[in-house]
This record gives structure tokens, sequence and C-alpha cells, in this order.
């Protein structure tokens, strides 16, 4: 049997179409680990030519088989989108070229985008700058906003778009100890939620992971293009993506602390930004009319609920930033609604 | 009064030393069947089994005298050969590679991780022999060895960040991407790269994975 790497540069010199292969030379490897020893991350392997400099082909692979689901979800959501909006989609995902199986592992195998990641802003000079954060905000705002109206569709089956935000807020409350006020919040936040969702007529494909770490700036055309789909879904609430954009920027500007200090330093930013960051961002998102998009207070609530239990939901275990969204839900109940 | 909050159930993941991502170096879907070979580690052992990679495969190299032929799928030296038990001459390496081969299937491959003996502060308190990858291509060689190929890694045999081809346009991409936080060392790396090609440089990395057919 060949090696996994050998395989894999196999199955990408097979792939195209009848009368042409999308790639023709033999491949070198470059193996990056996500996530340290995570076992529940995956594995990036960009595969070279002999000649160009950026890589022709992205395969990622999970470190256990049974977190192929994650890469599966990526594969299906990315290839609808394709579908949905055509060549557009080049403009802001990448391509999605196999999902398969090698040597029994998962393998999903996609375009690579070339530029930098937004992982790269600096947490003070950049984060602690709203003007800068205002600006990045805008236009992030913007592309979010083109993309979900490029997708945006009628609702057919209302049943098949259930927010399941209801699980969500049990899981909340079975791993977290919640004050009487907090149960009272997370209950009225059920309730906006599913009352809210009954009013969308239509659904837009959500990214469900929207923070910078995601966002690669195009080094072509300068442009924002937003990679590793593997929490995305269709939806007719957008708040998830919307907010949480905000709050992981918040949060990734306040690094050091506990989980209560990072949550406190983060909702302080988030209180700054109120004058500036925040309008613009929304304001260049704008107010959808066929879907939904809930007010600041309960968007952000409803970002700290899902991913607190994320990862206790998908992979059964508790992350250690779990705590930290648990201690920001606490923050936001201090929220002072908009105008 | 309110507490802090806190969890009720807090079911943590196990958090692990070591990735074992060089099991995508090998034929992975056999990796039940890997000998993996290394001096006494607890953790590394449970982070094996984590994989899939059973007990009963986990050999201390006093055991790998006593294993039968072809046994193995392959045979994994993670983090190479140990000062406590191979000798530091060239022969004793070539002689203990030939005295392995036996191990490994028809098909199966050899795994060998090193750091560079340029690799100071990681060499200081290890437990197994440095290398460079001409020496450790000509040792497999003359213990009989094929196909050896050699992988560079950063930064670590642990919990290696990048593993690539050593081929130019691989070794450029996992360093800018390595470095690209520290735009100092980055351009160094850009001059050296100018001043003597990225084949040399190859020589200077921290550690390297090989692998070798029987």
């Amino acid at each position: 049997m060949k090696s996994f790497v050998d395989d894999l540069a196999v199955f990408a010199l097979s792939l195209g179409g009848r009368d042409h292969e999308l790639f023709s030379s033999p491949l070198q490897w470059v193996i990056l680990s996500n996530g340290d020893a995570d076992f529940h991350d995956n594995v990036i392997f960009f595969g070279f030519d002999e000649k160009q400099t950026d890589p022709l082909l992205v395969a990622k692979v999970p470190r256990l088989i049974e977190n192929g689901w994650m890469l599966k979800t990526e594969y299906d959501h990315l290839t609808e989108l394709w579908n949905c909006i055509g060549e557009k989609a080049v403009n802001y995902v990448p391509r999605p070229y196999a999902m398969t199986t090698l040597q029994d592992r998962p393998v999903l195998m996609i375009s690579y985008i070339s530029g930098e990641s937004l992982t790269r802003l600096s947490r003070r000079s950049f984060w602690g700058d709203s003007e800068q954060v205002s600006a990045l905000a805008g236009e992030v705002a913007r592309a979010l906003r083109d993309l979900n109206q490029l997708t945006e569709s009628p609702v057919e089956h209302s049943a098949s778009l259930k927010s399941h935000f209801m699980e969500k807020a049990d899981k909340f409350r079975e791993i977290f100890q919640l004050t009487p006020n907090e149960d009272q919040v997370l209950s009225d936040l059920v309730r906006t939620v599913e009352s809210s969702m009954a009013t969308a007529s239509h659904k837009v494909l959500i990214q469900g992971d929207f923070w910078h770490g995601n966002m690669i700036r195009d080094a072509k055309h300068g442009n924002l293009k937003f990679v590793d789909w593997q929490f995305a879904r269709w939806s007719v609430d957008v708040s998830m993506d919307v907010y949480f954009f905000l709050l992981a920027g918040a949060l990734f500007a306040a690094a050091d602390g506990t989980a209560e200090q990072r949550a406190k330093d983060a909702f302080g930013l988030l209180n700054n930004w109120r004058a500036n960051v925040i309008p613009k961002y929304l304001s260049a998102y704008g107010q959808p009319e066929h879907y939904v998009l809930l007010s600041q207070k309960q968007g952000m609530l409803l970002c700290c609920v899902e991913k607190a239990v994320r990862s206790a939901l998908e992979f059964g275990y508790s992350h250690s930033d779990d705590l930290m969204w648990r201690c920001f839900f606490s923050e936001l109940l201090h929220w002072q609604a908009e105008n | 009064m309110q507490t802090h909050p806190q969890p009720v159930h807090p079911p943590q993941p196990r958090v692990f030393n070591y990735s074992l991502d060089w099991r995508f170096l090998l034929p992975i879907a056999e990796a039940e069947k890997f000998l993996v070979a290394f001096e006494n580690d607890v953790d590394f052992s449970q982070t094996l089994e984590h994989v899939g990679i059973p007990v009963s495969n986990h050999l201390s190299f006093q055991d790998i005298r006593q294993k039968e032929k072809g046994h193995a799928h392959s045979l994994v030296l993670p983090f190479g050969l140990p000062v406590g038990f191979v000798g530091a001459e060239q022969k004793d390496k070539v002689e203990f590679y030939r005295s392995i081969r036996h191990l490994i299937g028809s098909k199966g491959y050899l795994l060998v991780g090193f750091n560079n003996v340029w690799n100071f502060r990681a060499n200081i308190q290890s437990k197994y022999h440095s290398s460079t990858p001409r020496r450790i291509v000509d040792q497999l060689n003359q213990a009989g060895f094929k196909s050896i190929r050699i992988f560079g890694t950063l930064s670590s045999l642990g919990i290696p960040e990048y593993i690539f081809d050593l081929g130019a346009q691989a070794m450029r991409f996992a360093f800018y991407h390595r470095f690209r936080r520290k735009p100092v060392l980055l351009n160094v790396l850009q001059v050296l790269a100018r001043a003597m090609d990225l084949a040399r440089m190859s020589n200077f990395l921290p550690c390297y994975f090989a692998i070798a057919t029987v």
C-alpha cells in the first residue's frame, strides 16, 4: 500500500473532466497541523507542482476518522453555494474539487486562496484602534451581505429549517449553572428566536464560524474571502454570522487573563465600539427584509450560547473557550438596548 | 451575591503533547499494525492508543531484538535512535538499521524522526541521537533500505507544525507561513535563500522525518 501522501497525490492528479486533468505535475506537500495536538482538528495538506509558488490545491483530513462529518458539511455547503451563485462564488469562497475517502480517511479537496489571513492583524495595534476596526467591519459587513443576498432563496419547507436553538439553550443550562435572571433571559431569547423565524420568508447560507480567522484578503484583488465552512447551514436568521464577527474580534483583542477577565475586557471593548464600529458595521450590512437579523443584545447572546455549547454538542466535550463564551453571555446581560 | 459562572459538567478534552501527524507519511489505513519504538514515555503511549495504535505495538528498544520477522506492517522510530541503546558511530547506526529490517513487512515502511545536529536547544535534553539528512540517507542506504525520502519539519518532532517535502516551493511556503509573524527572521531567511539555494538551506532545518522501504 502507498503512503497516504502518495495516494493523495494520485487522487489529485486524477481530478478533472473527461478530456483534461486539473493538475498535471507531480505534487509536493506541505502538511500543516492545525490546533497543535487537538485530535478533533484537521490536518491541512497544501499541494504544489514544480513551478508555481502558490499551492495548486488544499486537502483537509481529520485527525480522527469520526470527525469526517465536518469536512462533508463543508464540501456539501461549498458545492451548494457554487451551484447557487455560479462563478461569482470565486469572489467569496474556495472551489470544492472533491470529497473522497483515501485509506479510510475522509478527504476534502478545495482550491487554494492566495492571500493573507486576517489572523495576522495585531491584537493591540489593530483591534485596539477603532478607526481601523471600523473600516474592516464595514468591508466585512458589505461582503457578508452581498453573499447573503446571492444565496437568498424562498423557504419552501419551514420544518426543515428549524433553528435548534432550544436544544442549544437546554445544553447551555445543562453545562453551566445559570442565575434565575440568566435563565429567564435565555427563555426569552428562545421565544424571540422561534417567533422571529416564523416571520421570515427566505433563507440564506450562513457560514457558522464567521470570525476574522476564517477570512483571507485575496492577494490579487484585495477582496475578502471566507474559508472553513464546516459549521455552515441554511438559516432564516443571519444573527450568528453578523454578531459573531464583532464578539470574536473583541475577544481576540482581550487575550489575557481568566475566562471571566477576557469576557469582561471584551465587553468593555464592545461598549467602546458602540459609538463608531458597531453602527457602521450594522449600517453597512443593512436591514434584511426577508430574513432575520436579531437586535444587538439578542444576537450577541445567541452567539454566546451557540459557541459555548458547540464543542459539547458536536464533539461531546467541553472546550477551554466554552466557559469564556458563557462568561461573555453573563456580561452581555448588561448591554444597553439600542435605540 | 452572584458567584463566578462555572461549568456544572466540565468534561475537558484530553490535551496531548504529541500530534502523531507523521502517520500521514505512511499508509495510515494500516496504522493499527505499525510498530512504534520509543524510550519509556507514558504520555506518548497514551497518545498512540488514542489513535488506535495498541499498546501491544509499542516497543522499547530492548524489545526490538525479540520481535519476530515480518511482525509489523511498518516500523516507526518517531524520535530516532536512543543514545542509551545505539552507539554514536556511523557503523553502530547502520548496524541497528540493518538489524530491524526484518521486522518490516514487504510493503511496509520505516519512519525515522530526528533532530538536526544544529538544533542545540532540542538536543541538550534529548534521549535520542541527532543527525543530518545526508547521514541518515547514507545510513539507511548502507543498511539496505530503498526509496528514501526526507521531509523537513518545523519546529519539533512532538508537535510538528509543518512537515514538508524539501522542494523549493514547499520549503518557501512553509518558511513564509511559519515565520510570517517574525519579519526580522523571515528577512534573514530570504537573504539566506538568495545567497545559497533552498536545497542547501534544507540542511539547517530543526528536525526531519525520513521514510524508506525495505
